[in-house]
């Protein structure tokens, strides 16, 4: 009897460890279809952030070092390009969308100019005040310095009142006196 | 006198040791589970912060019922000492906050004073001005001083000259827009 009823204990143990066994192999399958689905998940969202940071990207813009600038400057051939119905509006315009493909940060300078210029009427020659806007571009160096650029021929202006106006009066031979009086920057 | 195991006892061997393994493996997988589960978290918390940002980034194209309640709430417009340029700067800054793609426009014209029967020569003029594309596709004029905005798709630019000539000068003789430059 006693051996039947060590078999009879045995017997129901292996049942129940076979049952064990069965849940745990059912819950085994289940965490690795847990596993496979969350690993699918876990791509789709890798690519889906792979995309956002490419997006982000394209809106992201740096400051140019002043190697870069002069690099940049060099390849462009905006500061080439003329033609009747071209002007600085157009040059600086151009400039900073090139440099928006190049990745960096460009933005366009609007600078309302008083000037005093040469005019001539009833064949005399007289100096007479005028307006005029001119547009060029700016940049933020990575050193944090601000700088000028001329679109039409590539030179850059340190950030300095006196320099620029220096720059409009070489661009204008007529005018005697080139004072800034109002400037905004676009970015 | 070796004990010689039978298969059934061998099964049986094979049934009490199988449940241990699978609380291994499965511990380990609920393990991992919880790893998949904050990496997951972690790309969604960044996913949105990314989308978040992206969504300021990109500007829309406004309805015209939009538009004119942005220009109403504007009120950069009631800054008089500001230049032309300023305005138009001003103004563009706060339509992209506002999530709208708004553009500078350098209006480019010639005109032609007279007075007393005296003509001046052709003169260049820039003028400043803000620019919308709508939602339809139309592309609209807004004059940031007043924020008022010129043109439908019918009478663009002969409204605009229109509000160039009354602000210009008295004597005005003739007036044409010589070219058109949208800043975005």
């Amino acid at each position: 009897m006693n051996g039947i009823k060590f078999y009879n204990a045995n017997s129901s143990s292996m049942k129940l460890l076979r049952n064990l066994s069965f849940i745990l192999i059912i819950l085994t399958i289940s965490s690795l279809i847990f596993h496979i689905h969350q690993y699918s998940t876990i791509n789709a969202m890798k690519e889906r952030n792979q995309f956002f940071k490419t997006e982000l990207n394209k809106f992201t813009l740096e400051n140019p070092s002043i190697e870069d600038l002069h690099k940049f400057l060099s390849n462009d051939i905006t500061n080439q390009k003329d033609g009747a119905n071209w002007d600085c509006k157009d040059s600086a315009n151009v400039l900073r969308l090139n440099a928006r493909k190049s990745g960096f940060n460009m933005c366009v300078v609007l600078l309302d100019v008083n000037y005093v210029i040469k005019s001539a009427s009833r064949d005399k020659e007289y100096w007479a005040p005028s307006t005029g806007l001119v547009t060029i571009n700016g940049a933020i160096l990575d050193n944090e310095t601000f700088v000028y650029i001329d679109p039409q021929d590539d030179q850059i202006i340190r950030f300095d009142r006196y320099s620029l106006e220096w720059k409009l009066l070489e661009k204008n031979n007529d005018a005697l006196v080139a004072a800034i009086i109002n400037e905004v920057h676009i970015w | 006198m070796s004990e010689i195991i039978s298969p059934k006892k061998q099964f049986n061997k094979i049934w009490r040791i199988l449940p241990i393994i699978l609380i291994i493996i499965l511990s380990m997988s609920t393990i991992y589970n919880i790893y998949q589960y904050k990496i997951i978290n972690t790309f969604k918390s960044e996913n949105q912060l990314i989308e978040k940002e992206l969504q300021h980034k990109y500007l829309k194209r406004p309805s015209m019922i939009e538009l004119e309640e942005f220009l109403a709430k504007e009120q950069s417009s009631e800054n008089k000492n500001l230049s032309e340029s300023e305005s138009a700067s001003n103004l563009r800054l706060n339509a992209h906050s506002a999530g709208y793609n708004m553009c500078i426009v350098f209006i480019d014209f010639e005109i032609i004073l007279s007075y007393r029967g005296l003509r001046s020569p052709p003169m260049p003029f820039t003028y400043v001005i803000n620019g919308i594309t709508l939602e339809n596709g139309t592309f609209v004029y807004i004059f940031p001083e007043g924020n008022f905005i010129i043109g439908n798709e019918h009478s663009q630019i002969k409204d605009l000259l229109e509000y160039i000539m009354r602000n210009i000068a008295l004597y005005l003789n003739y007036i044409r827009i010589t070219k058109e430059i949208r800043l975005y």
